[in-house]
């Protein structure tokens, strides 16, 4: 009997999240450096914003979800790229940024790529159909979101502080589960129809 | 990952991925932009079915191709391609 493989891209993710449990553990023990630490968060959210990135226009829905074929890959090819290049500079700025501009500067270039890739979304393919909950991409959409969030949360916590910050992060896993809920409650409708 | 550069090592398979870049094709569109007979043709599209560098689906009669490219096999496209090595449609292309 032959064991499930895995995806390579899972295995990368899971191992990026790890490191950044193991810098956060790091930290409070005093092993590595606060700055050392949050450069290593910095480059593990860029990579798997690589790695999401690269792997999106893989993954192509059958040619009945799309409403339009030709800009739905054209939009997907957009999506991919921007995620892509935003995230190998996000991997440049985690180790050449001064420690003092970091986490304002990650903040800023990860939610400037979230709008530019959106706004590219929007323009190229409006009214794409988003994916069924059940899909891989579905899960993806989801890991996008989490990162999405942990950009903000770098931005907020350099603008606000550790109050607005905490009250943020408190407020994305109830976000996320709405998230969840429109599109299963959407699949359900679909399955109907 | 060999696969990938046995598909994109041919120009005509280069080409007919530059094509599915502009829209999903059918098997016959794409035919008609080369001059190399249909078993050639099935050929091609096999390797890069192979490499998972396409998709293709049964609409009625035709089978319609569409782009399944990562990012970094889009830049490795696009990089074999910024080399010369494009051909033109109709351009005679010798077997790989």
């Amino acid at each position: 009997m032959s064991t499930p493989k895995l995806p390579r891209a899972v295995l990368f993710a899971g191992a990026l999240f790890a490191s950044v449990l193991l810098a956060a553990v790091a930290k409070k023990t005093g092993a590595i450096d606060p700055i050392m630490a949050k450069r290593v968060v910095v480059a593990a959210f860029s990579g798997l914003l690589v790695i999401l990135g690269n792997s999106w226009p893989k993954l192509t829905p059958p040619l009945a979800a799309r409403r339009d074929p030709a800009r739905g890959q054209a939009a997907d090819r957009f999506f991919g790229w921007v995620f892509v290049l935003s995230g190998l500079i996000l991997l440049l700025t985690s180790v050449l940024a001064p420690s003092g501009v970091l986490m304002p500067l990650a903040g800023v270039m990860g939610m400037a790529a979230f709008g530019l890739a959106t706004i590219g979304w929007a323009r190229t393919a409006p009214g794409e159909p988003l994916p069924r909950p059940d899909s891989v991409r579905g899960a993806m959409l989801h890991l996008f979101f989490g990162l999405f969030w942990a950009f903000g949360l770098f931005l907020a916590d350099w603008l606000w502080g550790d109050a607005v910050a905490q009250w943020l992060a408190i407020g994305m896993p109830i976000l996320q589960g709405s998230v969840i809920a429109v599109q299963v409650t959407r699949a359900r409708g679909l399955d109907r129809a | 990952m060999s696969s990938v550069f046995k598909a994109l090592a041919s120009p005509v398979r280069r080409r007919v991925l530059e094509l599915l870049r502009q829209r999903p094709m059918t098997a016959g569109e794409l035919a008609a932009e080369f001059s190399v007979s249909k078993p050639t043709m099935s050929k091609h599209f096999a390797v890069l079915r192979e490499a998972d560098l396409v998709s293709s689906e049964r609409q009625g009669k035709s089978i319609v191709y569409q782009l399944k490219l990562s990012v970094l096999e889009d830049a490795l496209l696009s990089f074999a391609q910024s080399f010369g090595l494009a051909v033109h449609p109709t351009e005679e292309v010798p077997e790989s």
